[in-house]
């Protein structure tokens, strides 16, 4: 954090020098490290193990937070009787089909009822709900990181076991599907030493329940394995074990990559989400707006009003045009007919499936797995817009790209149309930040962009407006999606920059008279309120810009509730319902933040409570109540459908309902968990140039000795757009290199400050030698593993040069989010320069023959 | 014996100094780049180093601020470094119920990464000042030690003058350059650009007595926990520079970060080198008139 | 630029292994510390460093500007009181040679300086203050006052015309001539550069012996066969003084002189000396026929000349290579520390102080019967060095001066500074006045050569 977040860090200090513990665990001894208490290293790729032990020593110990559990989780539910843990099935769940690699989620569900998910692979009930005569044509479609607002579906009554005795009940599954991941077990996975694993157990226990709480701080160092999605579940079974869930100092905090990336999934960059988390329709048949809202929505929690949402969305963007006879222009809509995700996407480049693409502020020659592959797919468009501060990789490959100079591409060969636009800084334009913890930060222009240099904003705008005066008068139907788009954005200044405020404020919404709207309780389905994400709604409340309030510190609670604005409702905390007990008393004085007051008869304290401000502890739903009011008064989590934490996940997720250790898609070592090797979900993609490398104790695997890890640097961000061109920056790391152990440079007789090759089944590069402590070797399965690290911020051009460590890292990825592997993959690393010229491509050959890969390695289930 | 100019002003305000805790320091280089940004500092080359994550190497015309790493394997591990608790949202001081953190380290030989962002001295006896012979560098009413650059004539006699190896000649232009501690900030009301970017207020900006207090209480605090290698570094004014208007709180021996263990200002010896000369004058004329003294050979 | 053509620097490679050694020994001292608890305790003798880059940044002086500044101003100085000397013996020849060699030399001395500051103009800048603290500042300005003088002198001599302003010239240029032999040691002892600053003490008798020698060369070169008994007595004392002092100072210096024993500046040192005592020798041993007699002069004068001229390339760069190893920086430091500690114990076990030979200041106020106040002791080592201790009122609290000095006034002089209240006002009895020696000197020199102008006058 330290390392890639230096000014929030600045909180952990502050919360070091109040008597916090602050423990990191990365492969690395980093910035973050140098300033813990206590450095954990393991081997990368490791995580689950090393979480599922902690939540095994929570269990075996009686170390959770009882009532909370009882309470606030799934933990009594009770499950079906179908349903088959991996543990019982050598590191498969059930209802797994090896053919298209696909779980049926259907054996996962709760003792006779239906559930739909908060989030993930929500279209999997689609047949069950609407069309079961379909066949299953887009199962797989559309999986989407719809997580973030939540939201889950239930039909029929829970069966729950308050004791926590019943044989099916998820705590006692819980308990059996982590026994075996015992400190033991840990340390012959993870590498690490079971006494530091014992530190890090009882400090965690030690500083969790009814008076402390432990909150959970990750970046893509858990997010970007082929499991990656069931890291981040494994942490919120061990927060929600331990009650730091909707309490103040708890919580599972995503540090994002960039500015803003949360809010590039609230109002999506993806391409099956729609705004606030509603999913994009598919491509079913006859799907209209009532088959979406009953396939999607649910009957309790908040998701049951949907409908509000999706149609306010519609009327936001189709205004007048968009009525009840129209369906609010639902038919407008794209529907997607399978995965456009990004990997999704370069596969049908090189399949010349698709013969365009906009770069807008990413850099995939760099920044995206296996770079070569991206470049490949590049080459093979008809045109390609990138917009950038200057000429990055992606802009350049088809004239100085390592492709050209290894005469795998020829540029008089390449038929794609390049064009580059100059981007203007967020220095030189207004607009807000979403942060990790939801909260908007309104920042205003400093300067004027120089030259041609624009906004995103104004490019998307114009861009908009020279298309719709082309389309102008045409009498085609599938013009009128655009055409009837409101588009009247007022723009300033001497560039015509659309004023930001004006979007935030659609955004925001407003109901039939014009008059901003306050809260999402106000969206009603009958189209007379218009709102640009219900989960944003209220953000310019009373016509004022609520994210650029800037009220300091020292002049309000400790809450800030007037910096900026968090979604939903500016709600700093969410489920915050959970920080006082079932009665609705705080569970202690320090750490008393939202409760039930029994003479005003409403919720209070520090925050917007995240409950229905009157729905009283001791309420139970009449029967037959819908959406929010058939949750009860101890039903915190009021996002799902059944009010509680899930520790078991009984549908949404398309790779297991319990987090379960499984190897990377390339490791030097077996998994001694289970016959499965690697999670059995997992996306792969077949490519000449995506070759992958055999495992474990499979032959050849010995050629690959050493995990490899990437990661970023304080002084550049990512892949290295923002930060390689600028002198002052690019002096400080100006050179590619990787860090490794003195004991791996003995093995391998590296020398520090010379040069090294590194070489996987894709590709090799070559870096400078880091040799440093900091890198310890670690004893893992009985033998001694180092692993080599490597930042991954540089590539040809800019001030900063250096190979690209992306050119090394494979396609294979999560299953639900379709995030790559790039955080543990495995690696040869020998002394000297890399082959120039086509001597490069022949080392790589060489690798792949002596290690016996072929079109199948790494491809078995 | 050094030659502190007092401050020539009236109503000077009080000196102005850092005081930098490279315990709380994270590394961030923030203060190299913010330092560049405002003072137009250029560029100064773009290899690797191979010394750890320091590839500024140090401190020289065109680097006013350098951040050293520096990477060690402790005997006893030192204690929880958090930093002083200063304004937080909401309740401000620390509270006493809560256990003291680092109760972990126990582990020996604990790895250790130290961090230290270093910056001209400031001293009390500048002896860049003293020997510079225009005049271009001066004194402040803020008591720091400034470049005049209209007036710098590139002899060079500062460079080899300082102590701290700071100040050095941009090849370019032949003059002197160095850290002004922001004096057009300073100026203004504003605090050096490097201690406004710095996010963990490991480099602090204030008045020096102010600062000394500070520092002093800081590591009381350290050695309280038990962080014996803590110690303060020119703090005194009884020091070889009468005391430094910037000055450190170190976790190891100064010269492991490239600090002089004991510098002394040159031009505290200077007397006693013009009496010497003199005598040496004088003995030259003298043994030429001996040697002709007398008749011709 | 392309980082990856940039070759791993050196520093880099090798750094990181001296990194490596720095880092390997760090130990944490569970002592507790003393009253102000940030003092380290007393360091075993371990030599540690950044990646062993320097700690002080070297001269940027080019060494053929700055070093050849060195020896021109040693030689036209001595030359200068030679020239002076010979009117006075009226030795035209030699007077002639030596007044035009200083003019020549003080030109080009100059010239040297302009080159290395680039512009010309930027030697005015200079002359805008008046600077004790500064030796090139004052040496701006006696270079300023000597070069005309050195002119004028041998441009009278030469032309035979403005006979008055000449001996003016002659009598000015001999009286300055002796500080700009001299002060260039104060010039280059006034740095942090170990090898030169630590031979502040020997350093101007060094460069008045090799001003001479240089000077004493020159005449045994150009001059006249009847008139070269001075340059020769002036030559061989010159080089003697100069070994001598450079000697000593390395013997005092250890291991911070290694620079002037080995690598480049070491060998040119060893020539430098080598010429000198070869050079000395013949001009002594210069005997038989004229003609032999005039090669043998010229021969020592040549050696004597390019001696002194290595000897100040020596001292330039042993002072460069000083400055670029760290160690020369550090272990001086910690030594000091190391003895300043031990003194302190001393201090503290003995309530007296070790040495008889004590001069002890009392303080005003004990004059009169009131609370005693803070009082400053000073003794002397037994390397002969002089330290100061000031003791507070009720003797809780001891400090020890922070360094040696080498006569009792210095220590004295410095407790002064430290605390004037306990030692009373004004400087302790016995310091030199060193004012006096350049007036006694320039009294000398202006006497002899009205002395030897009225005795020309008289032979017409």
């Amino acid at each position: 954090m330290a390392e890639c977040h230096p000014v929030g860090f600045q909180w952990v200090m502050e919360a070091k020098a109040r008597g916090a513990t602050v423990i990191h665990v990365d492969p690395r001894f980093t910035r973050t490290s140098a300033l813990a208490d206590l450095h954990v290293p393991l081997r990368a790729g490791s995580d689950i193990a090393f979480l599922g032990g902690l939540i095994n020593y929570v269990l075996q110990n009686d170390a959770y937070f009882k009532e909370y559990v009882v309470a606030y989780t799934n933990a009594a539910t009770i499950l079906g009787e179908d349903y088959v843990d991996a543990e019982e099935n050598d590191g498969v769940f059930s209802g797994f089909d090896p053919e298209d690699r696909s779980y049926d989620f259907h054996s996962w569900q709760y003792e006779g009822m239906e559930v739909q998910a908060a989030s993930g692979q929500r279209d999997q009930q689609y047949q069950d709900r609407v069309a079961a005569d379909q066949k299953s044509g887009v199962n797989k479609a559309g999986r989407g990181e719809a997580h973030g607002s939540g939201g889950a579906a239930i039909r029929g009554e829970i069966k729950h076991d308050d004791t926590l005795r019943h044989p099916r009940c998820v705590f006692q599954v819980l308990k059996r599907h982590y026994a075996r991941y015992t400190p033991e077990m840990v340390e012959e996975i993870c590498g690490i030493p079971q006494d530091l694993f014992h530190q890090v157990a009882e400090a965690l226990v030690k500083n969790s329940g009814r008076d402390r709480t432990s909150a959970f701080c990750y970046a893509v160092g858990w997010t970007q394995h082929t499991v990656g999605v069931q890291y981040i579940r494994a942490a919120s079974i061990l927060q929600s074990l331990l009650g730091n869930i909707g309490r103040p100092g708890g919580g599972i905090l995503a540090l994002r990559g960039h500015a803003s990336i949360q809010g590039s999934t609230d109002i999506p960059t993806l391409y099956n989400l729609l705004p606030g988390y509603l999913p994009m329709p598919h491509a079913h048949e006859h799907e209209d707006l009532d088959a979406y809202i009953q396939a999607d929505s649910t009957e309790k929690g908040y998701w049951a009003n949907s409908r509000d949402y999706m149609v306010s969305l519609l009327k936001a963007w189709w205004g007048p045009a968009a009525t009840p006879e129209n369906e609010f222009c639902f038919e407008y809509l794209p529907r997607l007919t399978g995965s456009a995700s990004t990997y999704d996407t370069v596969m049908a480049q090189l399949a010349g499936k698709t013969n365009g693409y906009f770069l807008i502020g990413e850099n995939p020659a760099v920044g995206s797995a296996n770079a070569k592959l991206q470049r490949m797919a590049m080459a093979n468009l008809d045109w390609l817009v990138v917009r950038d501060f200057s000429l990055i990789e992606s802009a350049t490959w088809w004239k100085d790209g390592p492709e050209i100079e290894t005469g795998e591409m020829v540029t008089d060969d390449i038929k794609t149309e390049v064009f580059f636009l100059p981007a203007a800084a967020h220095t030189e334009k207004d607009g807000s930040f979403t942060n990790t913890q939801r909260l908007l930060q309104f920042h205003h222009q400093a300067v004027e962009p120089a030259g041609d240099a624009r906004s995103d904003l104004w490019f998307t705008f114009h861009l908009g407006r020279r298309i719709r005066e082309k389309l102008a008068g045409s009498r085609d139907p599938r013009d009128r999606p655009i055409l009837d788009l409101t588009w009247d954005y007022p723009t300033k200044g001497s560039q015509d920059e659309p004023e930001a405020e004006a979007i935030i404020a659609e955004i925001s919404g407003w109901n039939a008279k014009g008059e901003p709207l306050s809260s999402y309780q106000e969206l009603a389905a009958d189209g007379s309120t218009a709102c640009g994400c219900w989960i944003y709604c209220g953000v310019y409340a009373d016509g004022t810009n609520q994210a650029a309030r800037r009220k300091p510190a020292g002049e309000q609670s400790w809450v800030a509730p007037e910096w900026g604005w968090a979604w939903p409702a500016n709600r700093r905390l969410l489920y915050n319902r959970a920080s006082a007990d079932p009665e609705g008393k705080p569970w202690s004085e320090r750490k008393a933040y939202v409760w039930w007051d029994p003479d005003d008869g409403k919720w209070t304290g520090h925050d917007v409570p995240d409950f229905k401000v009157d729905k009283a502890p001791d309420y139970q739903p009449p029967k037959g109540a819908k959406g929010p009011e058939a949750l009860t008064g101890v039903d915190p989590f009021i996002m799902q459908a059944d009010g509680k934490a899930w520790l078991f996940v009984p549908s949404g997720l398309s790779d297991g309902p319990l987090p379960t250790h499984y190897e990377p898609q390339e490791s030097p070592f077996t998994n001694p968990l289970y016959r499965q090797q690697r999670n059995p979900a997992r996306e792969l993609h077949k490519h000449e140039n995506n070759r992958l490398q055999p495992s474990g104790d499979e032959p050849g695997a010995e050629i690959f000795p050493y995990p490899l890890t990437t990661y970023r640097l304080t002084e550049h961000h990512t892949a290295g757009g923002m930060t390689r061109w600028v002198p002052y920056l690019a002096e400080l790391q100006p050179e590619l290199f990787c860090e490794v152990s003195p004991e791996l440079a003995a093995e391998r007789g590296l020398e520090h400050g010379a040069w090294a090759t590194i070489v996987t089944a894709r590709n090799v590069i070559e870096a400078r030698v880091m040799v440093t402590e900091r890198m310890a070797p670690l004893q893992v399965a009985g033998r001694t593993v180092h692993q080599v690290g490597l930042p991954y911020h540089w590539g040809p051009n800019g001030y900063a040069r250096g190979d690209s460590p992306n050119d090394l890292t494979s396609v294979a990825l999560d299953p639900n989010v379709h995030i790559q592997e790039v955080k543990a993959l495995a690696c040869d690393i020998r002394p000297g320069r890399r082959p120039r010229g086509p001597d490069r491509i022949a080392l790589v050959h060489e690798y792949q023959q002596r290690a016996g890969i072929t079109d199948t390695t790494g491809t078995e289930v | 014996m050094g030659v502190l100019r007092e401050s020539e002003y009236d109503d000077a305000p009080p000196r102005m100094g850092f005081f930098t805790d490279t315990s709380v320091c994270i590394g961030c280089k923030a203060c190299e780049v913010a330092c560049k940004e405002w003072n137009h500092v250029p560029e100064d080359g773009l290899s690797f180093s191979g010394m750890s994550y320091d590839n500024t190497r140090g401190l020289g015309a065109d680097t006013w601020r350098h951040v050293a790493f520096i990477e060690n394997r402790s005997e006893t591990a030192p204690v929880d470094l958090g930093m002083p608790a200063v304004g937080l949202p909401g309740s401000g001081d620390v509270r006493p119920d809560l256990p003291p953190g680092g109760d972990l380290l126990d582990a020996e030989g604990k790895l250790q990464w130290l961090m230290a962002s270093d910056v001209c001295k400031h001293c009390t006896h500048a002896a860049c000042l003293d020997v510079c012979p225009t005049g271009s560098l001066f004194r402040t009413e803020f008591g720091s030690v400034v470049v005049q650059e209209d007036i710098c004539n590139g002899c060079g006699y500062c460079i080899p003058a300082c102590p701290y190896g700071v100040i050095d000649q941009r090849k370019d232009d032949g003059r002197a350059w160095k850290c002004t501690l922001c004096y057009d900030r300073l100026e203004v009301g504003m605090e050096p650009a490097c201690a406004k970017a710095c996010p963990t207020d490991s480099i602090q900006f204030g008045p020096l007595e102010e600062l000394r207090e500070r520092a002093q209480q800081r590591v009381d605090q350290l050695h309280e926990q038990g962080v014996d290698v803590a110690r303060l570094y020119g703090h005194d004014p009884e020091d070889g520079v009468g005391g430094d208007g910037a000055f450190f709180l170190l976790l190891d021996e100064p010269e492991a970060y490239g600090l002089p263990p004991d510098p002394v200002v040159t031009t505290r010896d200077l007397p006693a080198m013009w009496r010497r000369a003199g005598l040496a004058a004088l003995g030259l004329a003298a043994g030429v008139v001996a040697a002709a003294w007398g008749r011709k050979g | 630029m392309s980082g990856n053509e940039a070759p791993v620097t050196r520093e880099g490679v090798e750094g990181a292994r001296t990194g490596r050694e720095a880092t390997a020994d760090f130990t944490t001292r569970r002592k507790r510390r003393g009253r102000r608890g940030e003092t380290p305790m007393v360091p075993e003798a371990e030599f540690r460093s950044y990646y062993g880059q320097p700690i002080l940044n070297k001269p940027v002086w080019s060494s053929t500007d700055i070093a050849g500044y060195l020896f021109l101003g040693g030689l036209a100085g001595a030359s200068s009181v030679i020239g002076a000397a010979a009117d006075v013996r009226g030795e035209d020849g030699l007077a002639r040679v030596s007044k035009t060699g200083a003019a020549a030399a003080a030109t080009l001395s100059l010239a040297a300086l302009v080159h290395d500051l680039g512009k010309p103009t930027r030697f005015l800048n200079m002359l805008r203050v008046i600077k004790v603290t500064s030796p090139m500042n004052v040496g701006a300005w006696l270079l300023s006052a000597y070069g005309p003088a050195t002119v004028v002198a041998a441009g009278s001599d030469l032309t035979g015309r403005l006979r008055p302003l000449g001996v003016a010239g002659t009598a000015g240029a001999a009286m300055i001539g002796p500080a700009i032999a001299a002060y260039t040691g104060a010039l280059i002892s006034d740095t942090a550069v170990p090898a030169w600053h630590d031979g502040y003490r020997e350093m101007p008798f060094a460069f008045v012996g090799s001003g001479a020698m240089a000077a004493g060369g020159l005449g045994l070169l150009l001059a006249p066969s009847d008139q070269r008994q001075v340059p020769r007595r002036v030559g061989v004392l010159g080089a003697a003084t100069e070994i001598g002092f450079l000697k000593a100072m390395e013997h005092r210096l250890g291991e911070v002189a290694e620079p002037y024993r080995s690598g480049r500046s070491g060998r040119l040192m060893k020539a430098g000396e080598g010429l000198a005592v070869v050079g000395s020798a013949t001009a002594l041993l210069s005997r038989g026929s004229s003609r032999v007699r005039r090669t043998a002069d010229a021969a020592s004068g040549a050696m004597l000349l390019a001696g002194s001229a290595l000897t100040r390339f020596g001292i330039f760069s042993a002072g460069i290579a000083s400055a670029e190893d760290p160690r020369y920086t550090v272990k001086p430091q910690r030594q000091r520390l190391l003895e300043q500690r031990q003194a302190v114990k001393a201090a503290e076990t003995s309530s007296a102080v070790p040495t008889p030979r004590v001069a002890t200041k009392k303080p005003a106020a004990a004059n009169h019967e009131e609370a005693p106040a803070p009082t400053v002791d000073m003794w002397q080592q037994e390397d002969g060095m002089w330290r100061w201790r000031w003791r507070s009122s009720d003797a809780s609290t001891e400090l020890v001066s922070h360094q040696a000095y080498d006569s009792l006034e210095e220590a004295a002089r410095s407790a002064q500074e430290a605390y004037p209240e306990a030692m009373g006002s004004g400087t302790p009895a016995g310091a030199p006045e060193p004012i006096e020696h350049p007036a006694v000197a320039v009294a000398t020199v202006v006497g002899a050569v009205v002395a030897g102008a009225i005795r020309r006058w008289r032979r017409r």
